[in-house]
């Protein structure tokens, strides 16, 4: 499934529930009317995903989000879904816990990607919920997996 | 649907009752009253054996609530919670509801805004 827009913009009064919250809300209820579907055609069922895709030389906060979770098998139903087949590339994989996950998953593109000899390779980056280690985002246990799409830096000489 | 000056003014006109209502949930044990009413009317027995309090103790809390129309009593010494104290203990109970579910979108939400922001301004040297 897929938002596109501001996933973070202002709401008024105390409305503050995200655009990226009502995405899962709406994913996982699909999820749970079709418990078996997703069980027969996911290659993980207890792993979800969370792609967000920018642009480089983007300038306003509006970009793609999409959650799903990995199949085999390109399926379009419930109508809702739809499959992408994301582009076979490497992986770096950071694992975020509790409250300073933010923080922790900053210092990716500040500290660790500048100092590392990759570059991004595609302007995105997934962001993977295991059942077994993520309960909720506000728990001081929960895992998330921040997967950057990484390819060997051109040499800059 | 009251909007919020409607909301307020119909607010300010019920100070009194409302005052009155407040007052008579702030104890304990009118609180365990009402809870323990709300699944069924009980006798005078059965309520001095839920709250635990003395004879004369109870009495006077059930005269409170029955003052402010929370409570009534329909006989001979059985009790019932009224209406409106079935209704405000719902109100209670969910604004409760509502109140840990926006405690926990805001921090979701601002989680997210950091992990967002992180992303959207990354610098990269391709």
């Amino acid at each position: 499934m897929v938002y596109y827009g501001n996933p973070v913009h202002t709401h008024e009064g105390w409305d503050i529930q995200n655009e990226i919250g009502k995405l899962w809300k709406r994913f996982t209820e699909i999820c749970i009317k079709n418990a078996k579907y997703i069980e027969k055609h996911a290659t993980e069922p207890h792993i979800a995903y969370e792609a967000h895709i920018a642009y480089p030389d983007q300038e306003d906060q509006e970009y793609h989000i999409f959650v799903g979770f990995k199949t085999d098998t390109p399926i379009s139903t419930p109508i809702e879904f739809f499959y992408k087949e994301m582009p076979a590339t490497r992986y770096a994989v950071f694992t975020g816990k509790g409250k300073d996950m933010p923080a922790q998953m900053g210092k990716i593109y500040t500290e660790w990607l500048p100092n590392s000899p990759y570059t991004e390779a595609y302007p995105m980056l997934i962001q993977r919920y295991d059942q077994t280690r993520f309960k909720e985002l506000d728990d001081p246990e929960s895992e998330i997996d921040f997967m950057v799409p990484i390819k060997e830096r051109e040499n800059e000489g | 649907m009251k909007d919020k000056r409607e909301r307020i003014e119909s607010l300010k006109r019920l100070s009194t009752t409302l005052s009155n209502i407040g007052q008579s949930i702030s104890t304990e044990s009118r609180f365990t009253i009402l809870t323990g009413l709300m699944d069924d009317q009980k006798s005078f027995q059965q309520l001095k054996e839920i709250t635990g309090l003395k004879k004369s103790a109870l009495s006077s809390h059930l005269k409170n609530l029955e003052e402010t129309e929370l409570l009534e009593r329909k006989h001979h010494g059985i009790y019932s919670i009224t209406y409106q104290g079935y209704q405000l203990m719902i109100k209670l109970d969910e604004l409760i509801d509502e109140t840990r579910e926006y405690e926990t979108n805001k921090k979701e939400n601002e989680i997210r805004r950091r992990i967002t922001d992180s992303f959207l301004h990354r610098r990269i040297n391709y």
